[in-house]
């Protein structure tokens, strides 16, 4: 059985319950319960059914429809070309013809906003904050060179 | 079974850098030709993930809307990142609605067939179809959807989700054993 659990306590539905202890009765209801909450949650059984391999190399477009052989795998390929005739209808869909201009009807007036990356952006600094910068990094230099003589 | 490839040429994602170049520069009627260059493929997205041509169309709309507010931020492939909007508009959809049974829209979809029993014969396939969809966890779903009617490559499934190709081949292979299960007994 497959299903994608989107609670965000791993699908157990018991994580609120009451401590309190109950009758033998009312355990096997609750399991019963639970139980039937988790089927009603899967949706689709797997490991029902196996499809061929060459059933899939057909279907991924790797073999041609002739190299599939065999009366299970024959049986296969009928159900997917059947399904396949709405799948064809489903492929030639094209979005309602009014739908760019309703789009463009409900962009935002304002242009968007361009992001230049960090190390495009222009950078301004008045004269102090550049003295300051320039002497920090000048004394960070003095530091390093200072301890690489020491050693 | 037939397979449309849909990944953008490299002259395609030039032109969409320049398109964008454009917009950025003021140009925002130009933002429309990426809207229609990748409004079908998406569309076909939303509408697999979904099974609703209303929340399709939301998701659409939304998503490009997004995408054209943080047009700047692109960086790369325009309709690699634009598909990632519109996938994780399709999964907080998901996430957020417990849905029970959702159809196409009969009224919306144009009926192609010769006769009014082959008419009938597919559009209950159709249906059939969307609520074994519906039943599938939405990973199963979105690889099966991108594989099957959205015609994409397992590579270039693989980079779009940022997965590997033996992943989505059994996610793939997985949805259709599920979905097998769901209608053989009805189609096989």
């Amino acid at each position: 059985m497959t299903h994608d659990d989107l609670t965000s306590h791993g699908g157990r539905d018991d994580l609120n319950r009451s401590r309190v202890p109950e009758s033998s009765e009312a355990r096997r209801e609750s399991a019963r319960d639970r139980e039937s909450a988790r089927m009603s949650d899967r949706e689709v059984p797997i490991e029902l059914t196996r499809t061929p391999d060459l059933v899939h190399a057909w279907l991924d477009g790797e073999i041609p429809e002739s190299s599939v052989r065999g009366a299970e795998a024959v049986r296969h390929v009928e159900f997917w070309k059947r399904l396949d005739s709405d799948l064809e209808v489903r492929r030639q869909m094209h979005a309602p013809v009014d739908l760019t201009e309703r789009i463009m009807t409900a962009l935002p007036a304002t242009a968007p906003r361009v992001v230049a990356p960090w190390w495009n952006r222009p950078v301004s600094m008045n004269p102090v904050a550049l003295a300051a910068a320039t002497a920090g990094l000048l004394a960070i230099g003095a530091a390093i060179g200072a301890s690489v003589r020491v050693r | 079974m037939k397979t449309t490839v849909t990944a953008a040429p490299v002259d395609q994602v030039e032109a969409d850098q320049q398109i964008i170049a454009n917009v950025l520069a003021g140009h925002r009627e130009e933002f429309s030709m990426l809207i229609t260059r990748y409004s079908d493929a998406l569309y076909r997205h939303a509408l697999g993930m979904t099974g609703s041509p209303d929340v399709a169309e939301d998701i659409l709309q939304m998503s490009f809307i997004k995408a054209y507010q943080h047009l700047g931020e692109v960086r790369g492939r325009f309709d690699a990142w634009v598909f990632r909007i519109v996938a994780n508009g399709c999964k907080d959809w998901l996430k957020n609605i417990r849905r029970t049974h959702l159809s196409y829209d009969e009224d919306d979809q144009p009926s192609g067939y010769a006769t009014p029993e082959e008419d009938l014969d597919r559009t209950e396939l159709r249906g059939d179809l969307d609520r074994a969809l519906a039943a599938l966890a939405p990973s199963l779903r979105e690889a099966f959807v991108m594989k099957h009617v959205e015609g994409r490559s397992y590579e270039e499934m693989a980079d779009l989700l940022g997965t590997t190709v033996g992943a989505l081949k059994m996610r793939v292979h997985r949805a259709r054993e599920a979905l097998q299960v769901l209608l053989e007994e009805k189609y096989a």
